[in-house]
């Protein structure tokens, strides 16, 4: 699933709440906020399975979120219940990732819609900024000495991506 | 924000264990991956750049990027490589850069010299031509402030960071706007400015990010962001809406804006220093205690509910809690403490500050300033502790000792399930492996008879449901018996370790300590 499409998963999630008789339009746009947070904690599984979206997520999701007040009543037989552990609430953290090795250093596009992580195995991973979804893996061309990134950068726009590597030998 | 301690560790260790270097310069389209250009033609040894504590690229058009590496700036074609130029830095040499920009299609700089004596922090423009040119936009001058420094471009606002204050002024008029002694200590490099000059945040060491935003009074706290993860550098995003950490092979991503709720569970020690969660279940399964190892707290859960019924500062180091007979027990290396769990936190056997005490039980143990780790058995009968050179089996109710000779330091130690032997663990390093080491119990008594074994892994009670359901390490589901997937867990919730995993038939605990309060999940049978 793609950024764009997350984006749409949370906004099919709003049109419903819409439905649902919100008519104000700050509750509306907390509401999307909310959508979007959701989407955005969740990828992962949202992206999987659908029906996880209730399995899962949900289960998973803060009882103060507008989501979870939303929906929780349609769990009305949970096979799986959090029972301690749930924030109460959206924490500042909104994604995590695991890249694919140590991280050497990381940089922002000029555009803040990517973020391009430099790893000690000499790859270069391009990360979706709002959900941290991998983009693309950048391998630099092989060769038979080890290499040690340094001061990466992407470029205005997000279209290149710069890196200089130190080729090193041992003695 | 470790760049600079990073480059320079692995400059040392590089220049230990390596001859001199050659660099490439690599460029990828970033949508589809592509290298652009062959690595022969981007070879750059020849013109001795040592890119070693480089500063990162700045691009000032859509094309031409310039990195500042020691004395130098170097200034690239990004489409074709071509090195456009070479410039030196101006004079004079003892000086410290806080920022460097893009400006209308240069590049600016800002460095802290130091010029007969007096200390000024000059703004200067690099003028990408072929023929490249300095010239001074502004130069003020600045008391001589300790610690690293930074600058925003967008606010003219400087900041000069110590291990424990922040000081940050504006330049124009020298005005501070902020002085303030953090509660945790800084990480040495100097914090950031945001990129639109709005917000200034320092790494503590506690694992926390402390962000102050600018207001037309000064700066103010703004928030204190506790990620889920440790960190070791974090920087702003371009639009400051967002917070990148990153450390070991995890990244994350933090709202500045978003306040932290006040913390639920000791979440004020580092992410890094956490010790494991002790966690036990009343028969009927209608509590849950949790502990953290040598912290003074329990807390007790109501499952069903999903409560905290109880919070309890024991004032111990506890080393072990059960529930047993409606009661909580904890102990630690000094002494053990009941409360009834209908009393509501009343405790008993707290009179004495050493030696004993529930009703007067454990009078007779051993000097507690020896007791290295100890347990309480299933049933709290009987507690096992243990000396430099010897595990003990004190039974609480007729208060007999029973004693096994040992020659190794244990780091771990629990009753079985069934309460019939003891088992004790120590990480060997000269072998590198667990030492495991069990004592048979009969009645009040060790028995003569101890199994050791160099083999096999510490393995916590308890670590399979009786169900068949089971979580991995690094798994992102936990599965029933026949592989369906019953729960997603977040990436901050997988398991690094088979310890951090505990079953009570359909419950699950996640007792990673990294997390506020131990997760529960219970699945439908």
């Amino acid at each position: 699933m793609s950024r764009s499409t997350a984006q749409l998963a949370g906004l099919s999630v709003l049109t419903q709440s819409q439905i649902q008789g919100s008519t104000n339009i700050n509750s509306l746009l907390d509401t999307a906020a909310d959508c979007l947070r959701f989407v955005t904690e969740f990828f992962g599984v949202i992206s999987q399975s659908a029906t996880h979206i209730y399995r899962s997520a949900l289960v998973l999701a803060p009882h103060s979120s507008i989501v979870w007040r939303l929906y929780s009543e349609k769990l009305c037989s949970p096979a799986v219940r959090a029972m301690t552990g749930i924030p109460s609430s959206w924490d500042s953290c909104t994604a995590t990732a695991t890249t694919g090795a140590r991280v050497h250093c990381a940089v922002w596009s000029p555009c803040g819609q990517f973020i391009a992580t430099v790893l000690e195995s000499s790859i270069v991973e391009v990360w979706d900024s709002t959900t941290l979804e991998r983009v693309s893996v950048l391998k630099p061309p092989a060769t038979d000495v080890p290499r040690m990134p340094q001061s990466p950068a992407i470029s205005p726009g997000g279209h290149l991506v710069v890196c200089f590597y130190m080729n090193v030998r041992l003695e | 924000m470790f760049f600079f301690l990073s480059f320079t560790s692995i400059f040392i260790s590089i220049s230990r264990v390596y001859p001199p270097s050659n660099e490439t310069l690599v460029i990828w389209d970033a949508q589809t991956g592509v290298v652009i250009k062959e690595p022969g033609i981007w070879n750059l040894s020849h013109q001795h750049i040592d890119i070693r504590g480089c500063s990162p690229i700045t691009f000032s058009d859509q094309r031409t990027m310039t990195l500042h590496c020691g004395q130098y700036f170097y200034t690239y074609d990004g489409f074709n490589g071509t090195q456009l130029s070479k410039t030196e830095l101006p004079p004079p040499e003892c000086h410290q850069l806080g920022a460097q920009w893009a400006y209308k299609g240069s590049l600016r700089f800002a460095m802290r010299v130091k010029t007969d004596g007096k200390h000024v922090i000059n703004i200067q423009e690099l003028q990408q031509t072929s023929n490249p040119l300095y010239s001074m936009v502004n130069s003020f001058p600045v008391s001589p402030y300790d610690g690293e420094f930074s600058f925003s471009p967008v606010s003219s606002h400087a900041s000069f960071v110590t291990e424990m204050e922040v000081v940050i002024l504006n330049v124009q008029d020298s005005k501070i706007l902020l002085y303030t002694k953090v509660a945790q200590p800084l990480y040495n490099p100097p914090g950031c400015f945001s990129p639109n000059g709005c917000f200034f945040a320092c790494g503590t060491l506690g694992d926390e990010i402390c962000v102050w935003k600018n207001t037309p009074t000064g700066y103010m706290a703004w928030s204190t962001l506790q990620p889920r993860l440790p960190f070791q550098c974090f920087s702003f995003s371009s639009t400051t809406d967002s917070i990148l950490t990153w450390d070991q092979d995890r990244i994350q991503l933090l709202y500045p804006d978003n306040y932290v709720s006040p913390p639920s569970f000791n979440k004020t020690k580092s992410l890094h220093q956490h010790k494991g969660y002790l966690v036990a279940f009343s028969v009927d399964r209608a509590h849950i205690a949790v502990a953290q190892q040598e912290d003074a707290v329990v807390m007790i859960f109501d499952p069903l509910l999903g409560i905290l019924q109880q919070s309890i500062d024991t004032g111990m180091e506890i080393q072990d809690i059960k529930i047993a007979n409606g009661a909580v027990f904890v102990v630690d290396k000094h002494k053990l403490i009941r409360w009834d769990l209908k009393a509501e936190g009343i405790m008993h056997g707290v009179q004495s500050a050493r030696s004993v005490t529930v009703d007067g039980t454990l009078a007779h143990r051993a000097n507690p300033d020896t007791v290295k780790l100890s347990a309480l058995s299933h049933d709290c009968s009987q507690i096992a502790f243990t000396t430099r050179n010897s595990v003990f089996l004190y039974n609480i109710n007729s208060q007999e000792t029973s004693k096994c000779k040992t020659t190794n330091q244990f780091q771990r130690i629990q009753f079985s399930p069934d309460g019939h032997q003891l088992q004790l663990g120590a990480w060997v390093y000269g072998i590198g492996r667990d030492y495991l080491m069990q004592l048979e119990i009969v009645g009040n008594h060790f028995t003569n008879t101890a199994t050791q074994d160099l083999k096999h892994k510490w393995v916590q009670v308890n670590p399979q449901s009786a169900y068949g359901y089971y979580v991995g390490v690094e798994s992102e589901w936990v599965k029933d018996s026949e592989g369906k997937k019953l729960l997603w867990l977040p990436p901050s919730w997988r398991v690094k370790d088979s310890d951090e995993v505990r079953w009570e038939d359909n419950l699950l605990v996640l007792a990673d300590s990294r997390h506020s309060e131990p997760i529960t999940i219970g699945f439908q049978l």
